[in-house]
């Protein structure tokens, strides 16, 4: 016949040893995700521009083709050109640097 | 009792420290991410830009007016693009990766906005023989106007 200090001295152990394997459930879950962002194979890294954030679709939108594009006339042609900003590049590349210095 | 007690506070505090580095585990996840974003995006519109680059050089070249000169500068403009091409589709990434997944990220980092200069300084090169071309072409035809 057991005791109510008996039954108290066996839940501490259980509830414990509960979380425990709860945590360990836990981090297995995360290191599979982790693991899988990991993995070079599994990534990537040309990813298609509709997952960019909204700010860089912007950019790129500024890029992007407009009906003027396919005219052969020079004075078109001109415009396009001036229409181009190499500097676009550099806009991420800020982004970049603040959050590797995080 | 005061012993289970105890004992009950031990296995919850080990519980909850060890669950502790879970959130700094998720952060860094988090982080990563961003990162990979702002580097699909750079390598993204490096692309786009190439692309339209291209798409002018091809629409110049089908001009009419585009004599033997100013094919010869689009030939050196397309050497560029192709050039920035094979740096953006193959060095890019591979730099990119290296940022992921270094440890130093800050030297990497380094390492990969210098090629997206070098890219850069193609682009710029090319668009700027894009231009010459075009004000060449349209010398040109302003001369034959006038004579005609």
């Amino acid at each position: 016949m057991s005791t109510n200090g008996e039954m108290n001295q066996g839940s501490g152990p259980l509830v414990g040893s509960i979380i425990v394997v709860l945590v360990l459930l836990l981090g297995g879950y995360y290191s599979v995700r982790v693991v899988e962002n990991l993995n070079p194979l599994a990534t990537d890294l040309n990813l298609p521009v509709e997952e960019s954030t909204s700010s860089q679709s912007a950019q790129i939108a500024n890029i992007a083709t407009t009906t003027r594009d396919k005219s052969m006339d020079i004075e078109d042609i001109e415009k396009d050109a001036m229409e181009i900003d190499v500097n676009v590049l550099d806009s991420n590349l800020e982004n970049l640097d603040l959050l590797i210095d995080q | 009792m005061e012993n289970a007690k105890l004992r009950f506070k031990i296995f919850l505090t080990t519980g909850l420290l060890l669950l502790l580095p879970m959130f700094s585990f998720a952060d860094v996840g988090q982080r990563r991410d961003e990162i990979k974003k702002q580097l699909d995006a750079t390598i993204a519109i490096s692309d786009e830009l190439i692309d339209k680059m291209r798409d002018l050089v091809q629409r110049i070249s089908l001009n009419r007016d585009t004599g033997d000169e100013a094919k010869l500068m689009l030939a050196k403009a397309v050497r560029a693009l192709e050039d920035a091409n094979e740096r953006t589709n193959t060095k890019l990434p591979r730099l990119a990766k290296l940022v992921l997944f270094s440890a130093r990220p800050i030297q990497t980092v380094k390492d990969f906005r210098k090629e997206v200069d070098e890219i850069k300084a193609e682009i710029i090169f090319a668009h700027k023989l894009v231009v010459e071309t075009i004000n060449l072409i349209k010398t040109r035809k302003e001369v034959v106007d006038d004579v005609d």
